[in-house]
């Protein structure tokens, strides 16, 4: 048989995007409670959300710290037997947070899950906070974050925050050595007690979902007015003027330079935000984009590079990340804004349009492909106060995408001027 | 239990498939017998340079990723001391996409100049972004050549210095490719939302018409059993003192390797194993604390790695350590405690059977390493391991005479 190898076999491409619709209900108590039906092992994601997040504590490192700290210890056990007990059915704990939401989240064998759930709701509702406990996390975080100090990666990273949203703001602020000094457990017990509670908690569960599951959560979650004090207070915060500058932090030892380069956007809820998605696939949100492309296998000047955009409640921010020999520190960025320039004045060839649609609908479809995506997807639209709808929305938005449509935008948003740049390497020699 | 069907090509090439219609995704992989254990001394980090030269066009297709990307896929690779693994995921549909792209850079690459010189320089961003400008990142390279006297496995797959890529010539390149690059030092597993006999005929049609070659049989130099423990003292302007324990153990085929892997748990599986819990939480002489078996074809090591809390000297963490080990070379561990590394083993099955990029993987190393089947009796082999065969390699594998010490300074520059 013959084959012609220089010819591509045809490809297909879905139509539409297929998504479960998540059942909510409510528990008896009112907390909503989400449930999504996937996959072929009986495995269950149970993942309860509180409004806890860093928006809401007034000392640095608090929230964080407390959600890390809720499985080490409650009334009825240690951490080491809570530890033990986990481990001893194969299960897996996890803590985790957004701006908004702190998040615990256990991954089980469904036949394990009635002697996990009471542990879950031992530590959702009576964490302890050990002082040595908390000593201990103090200490390891403290350590971490000396380590974290002397990577340009994150030197650069802190600065661009603080720049990009203002040192006063909860955006703009990274916690400093000092902030582990003005933390106690006593300041982890108030903000337990202010923030986890019914009212304060959604639960989303995904997996091969057993019938009894719903019984059993309202059993542990669902009885009782549990912690009725807790509530998530509207707290804003002024954000400063942002004043785009090129900040250098000089670090002569480095070998490499860490870049970024970024703005601040708007929220999900404007008009232009899902087209700028596709906007920032195209620049530099794959593995073809036109960042990759040019400062990586064209120039060889990095390792990886690529761009987010990002959104929080009220603001979001669209960021080129990457750390290059530090010779090339300057002709990256100056390579990064010479893309800028080329997609606001040349329009996007079809064929490339085509390859960024295709590709990033098959992105979206794995953001739902088995249990885990399905709910992690979930709840990143969760926190937004979004269904599935949004990535329907994003899917159409992806597939209408034109070519002058994604100029004119870029024209808006990809202006040199509006962007800050953070480097953090050698600073070259005047 | 994962099914699947086996066939082998006539060129040697060796395919294996396995449905899995839960998805509406396939996974491709393709695995080469080749890893930086195969390399020239003189020339180390050529499997893994090599590996990036891999996406820089090959004969009749003049882009790797674009036609990928098209598909709406996605690809990547690694190199490790044994082998260099490509995967393609994509919508099931377009699998054939896959086989495309996959086979005509098996056929021959396009070996461009523009593409050696540009891969050159993204391998040595990669080394120091990873091994060189990162604390603690040159740990393994000065870890392996204490462990490693005359194995290859004494360099890392990134390579031993960074002048050894920058020198590679497309002479070398090309020679590299037509030695390891062949079907018959190959295995393709497919897995995902596909037919097994469609399967085989795409991969009789895309990858059946090429040649089988030569490849080189492997000669490698096996390690002396050590019998004098080493240390080595590294000062470097890291913030915190860092204490890393290597013992070298036994080949991933070997019997011993399921006791050992368990063992390794029993010293540092989740936050109740005892290395976290007896150190890190109790007498907190360090403030991080991991143990790990490295699953090599040629015998690899247990590698414990910690970060000393502050305050405590390497004297009071190295007897701390000591301590845990003695116990476990001189008693055996409680049932409760294998019976619960044994839930892991099973539970960590069902979770990684909910990934078809995981079960290509999976399968080719099990086909590389005595058959595809294995990947079913695994965890029967961990069930089978006793509490006395715990104890036996502890006492076999971690003799103090066979420990291999680096001590991490920190000093940090005024």
């Amino acid at each position: 048989m013959h084959i012609d190898r220089t010819l591509a076999p045809p490809v297909r491409l879905p139509s539409e995007l297929l998504t479960p619709q998540p059942r909510q209900e409510f528990l008896s108590n009112g907390i909503p409670y989400y449930s999504i039906e996937a996959g072929t092992q009986a495995i269950t994601q149970i993942e309860l959300l509180f409004r806890a997040g860093s928006w809401y504590q007034d000392k640095m490192l608090l929230s964080r710290s407390t959600i890390d700290l809720i499985p080490e210890g409650t009334d009825k056990f240690s951490s080491a037997e809570l530890s033990e007990l986990l481990d001893y059915h194969g299960a897996y704990l996890q803590t985790g947070g957004s701006k908004r939401l702190a998040s615990i989240s256990l991954i089980s064998l469904n036949k394990h899950l009635p002697t996990l759930l009471p542990l879950l709701e031992e530590m959702v509702k009576n964490a302890s906070f050990p002082e040595s406990d908390f000593e201990l996390h103090i200490q390891n975080l403290r350590q971490d974050m000396l380590v974290n100090l002397q990577k340009v990666k994150h030197i650069s990273r802190r600065k661009f925050f603080e720049l990009l949203f203002g040192k006063d703001h909860p955006y703009g602020r990274s916690a400093e050595l000092e902030d582990f000094e003005k933390i106690g457990r006593g300041d982890l017990q108030r903000f337990f007690k202010s923030s986890y509670g019914r009212s304060t908690c959604h639960i989303v569960v995904a997996g091969q979902i057993e019938p009894a599951l719903r019984g059993w959560m309202d059993q542990h979650f669902g009885q009782a007015d549990w912690n009725p004090g807790a509530n998530a207070p509207n707290r804003s915060f002024a954000m400063g003027k942002f004043e785009p500058t090129v900040f250098w932090i000089d670090r002569p030892e480095a070998t490499q330079a860490a870049i970024n380069i970024g703005r601040r956007t708007m929220t999900r809820n404007s008009p232009d935000y899902l087209s700028l998605r596709i906007l920032n696939v195209l620049l530099g949100g794959y593995f073809g984009s036109r960042l990759v492309a040019n400062i990586r296998e064209e120039k060889g000047y990095t390792y990886g590079i690529g761009s987010s955009l990002l959104s929080n409640l009220d603001v979001g921010y669209w960021v080129v990340s990457t750390e290059v020999g530090a010779q090339h520190a300057q002709a990256t960025i100056d390579e990064v804004f010479k893309e800028f320039r080329r997609l606001r004045e040349e329009p996007v060839p079809d064929e490339e349009l085509q390859r960024v649609k295709n590709y990033f609908a098959g992105e979206l479809q794995r953001f739902f492909d088995g249990p885990f995506a399905l709910l992690n997807s979930f709840v990143n639209v969760l926190e937004h106060q979004e269904d599935f709808g949004f990535y329907h929305r994003l899917f159409d938005t992806v597939l209408r995408a034109t070519p002058e449509g994604i100029m004119e935008l870029a024209q808006r948003y990809l202006r040199e001027e509006d962007f800050l740049v953070v480097v953090a390497g050698p600073k070259p020699g005047l | 239990m994962i099914a699947f069907e086996r066939f082998e090509l006539e060129n040697g090439l060796r395919v294996i498939v396995h449905q899995d219609t839960s998805t509406p995704f396939a996974t491709l992989n393709l695995l080469y017998d080749i890893g930086s254990r195969d390399e020239d001394p003189e020339h180390t980090g050529f499997a893994h340079l090599f590996e990036h030269l891999m996406f820089g066009g090959s004969v009749n297709v003049p882009s790797y990723d674009m036609p990928v990307q098209m598909a709406g896929g996605s690809n990547n690779a690694f190199t490790s001391s044994d082998i260099t693994n490509y995967y393609i995921n994509l919508p099931a549909v377009n699998i054939e996409t896959a086989f495309w792209v996959e086979s005509d850079r098996m056929l021959s690459l396009a070996f461009t100049p523009k593409s050696l010189e540009v891969q050159r320089n993204v391998v040595v961003e990669e080394f120091r972004q990873r091994y060189l400008n990162q604390p603690y990142g040159d740990m393994i390279l000065n870890l392996l050549p204490l462990v490693y006297k005359v194995h290859p496995y004494r360099w890392s797959p990134i390579g031993r210095e960074v002048a050894h890529i920058e020198n590679a010539t497309l002479d070398q390149v090309k020679d590299f490719f037509f030695k390891h690059y062949a079907p018959n030092n190959a295995i393709l597993t497919i897995t995902g939302n596909v037919d097994p006999s469609e399967m085989l005929l795409l991969a009789t049609k895309w990858f059946g018409p090429i040649p089988r070659r030569e490849v080189p049989r492997r000669e490698l130099p096996q390690e002396p059993e050590q019998t004098q423990a080493r240390v080595l003292h590294l000062e470097r302007d890291v913030p915190v003192d860092a204490f890393y324990r290597a013992y070298p153990t036994c080949a991933k085929s070997h019997p011993d390797f399921y006791a050992l892997d368990l063992l390794s748990d029993v010293l540092s599986q989740g936050d109740s194993s005892r290395l976290y819990q007896a150190l890190v939480q109790e007498q907190r002489v360090f403030s991080s604390l991991g143990a790990g078996l490295f699953d090599n074809r040629d015998p690899g090591l247990l590698l414990a790695s910690g970060k000393l809390a502050p305050g405590v000297s390497f004297e009071q963490a190295e007897a701390a350590l000591e301590a845990e080990l003695d116990k476990v070379r001189h008693e055996l561990v409680s049932e409760r405690e294998l019976q619960k590394i044994k839930n892991a083993v099973e539970a960590n099955r069902t979770f990684s059977e909910m990934s078809i990029l995981h079960k290509a993987i999976s399968l080719a190393k099990h086909e590389l390493s005595g058959g595809a089947e294995r990947i079913n009796e695994v965890v029967e082999r961990y069930l089978a391991v006793s509490r006395e065969d715990i104890l036996r390699v502890a006492q076999r594998y971690l003799r103090p005479e066979r420990a291999n010490t680096l001590y991490y300074h920190s000093q940090p520059k005024a």
